[in-house]
């Protein structure tokens, strides 16, 4: 067995631990919080906590059988988001539900699209990198300029945007535009 | 020598990495391997597409027998 094979069965153990440990926490906090903010904070901080983990396992693992559990995971969120979302009259959890659909789709794209890739992208050479470290500068630079156009078009009134919509936006447009970048600049060949 | 400033820039980069490899009777999934890098990353180069660094570069140099001066052809 090899140190990075070593080193990544670690990486998993520890987002593993840290994922239980989540689950855990936002239970006792969802299960203290007299519902309204506290309640709704509980359960995005939740869902964030938990599609990072998510995502950090998966792509750690960089197994068949992670991506296939990622999927379901994914499709399980859609769902529980979509029930979620009628059940209304628990209090605090307004927007609960398009988070955690929100996330979910994430989480599914991102296993469906790493199910479909030939096991030599799973090789991290010069290029690869390159092209990577750029597309997350260009998405970071993207959502810079959507966040200032959100806020302007806010502030002078000209479309009403709630935290839920900025925050749902923001959510979907970092990763899958660094993707978007990504496609772009591998089939150009370089980033120039 | 003067040289205008970005002229540099705008040289344009072909490689012999085919023709070389060609004569090893290597496929570009094997010259991959033994640098280290995708398949597709030698495609790339072989067009010219990609700027390598010199470590690569110099890699692939090793691995065909040859020289960098030899592979990369740098045209005004």
């Amino acid at each position: 067995m090899g140190d990075n094979t070593i080193q990544r069965n670690r990486l998993m153990y520890l987002t593993a631990a840290f994922g239980i440990a989540a689950v855990i926490i936002g239970l006792i906090v969802i299960y203290f919080s007299t519902g309204g903010i506290s309640a709704s904070a509980a359960i995005w901080g939740f869902i964030i906590i938990l599609l990072l983990l998510a995502l950090t396992a998966v792509k750690t693992g960089r197994k068949k059988e992670y991506y296939y559990a990622g999927t379901i995971i994914g499709a399980l969120m859609v769902v529980a988001g979509l029930v979620l979302s009628t059940l209304t009259y628990i209090g605090g959890t307004e927007g609960a539900g398009s988070g955690m659909i929100t996330g979910g789709i994430i989480l599914l794209l991102i296993c469906l699209l790493s199910l479909r890739r030939s096991p030599e992208r799973d090789i991290r050479d010069e290029r690869s990198l390159k092209i990577g470290t750029w597309a997350i500068a260009y998405s970071w630079y993207l959502t810079f300029f959507t966040v200032i156009v959100m806020f302007w078009l806010s502030y002078l009134n000209i479309v009403a945007i709630d935290v839920y919509v900025a925050m749902g936006v923001l959510v979907m447009l970092m990763p899958l535009s660094a993707v978007a970048f990504q496609w772009y600049f591998s089939g150009r060949g370089d980033v120039y | 020598m003067c040289i205008e400033p970005g002229f540099l820039g705008n040289v344009k980069m072909e490689t012999r990495i085919r023709e070389f490899r060609a004569r090893k009777k290597m496929t570009q999934a094997e010259l991959a391997g033994l640098v280290g890098v995708r398949r597709e990353t030698i495609v790339f180069l072989e067009k010219g597409k990609y700027n390598p660094s010199l470590k690569l570069a110099h890699d692939v140099a090793v691995a065909l027998d040859s020289s960098i001066d030899d592979l990369f052809i740098f045209r005004d």
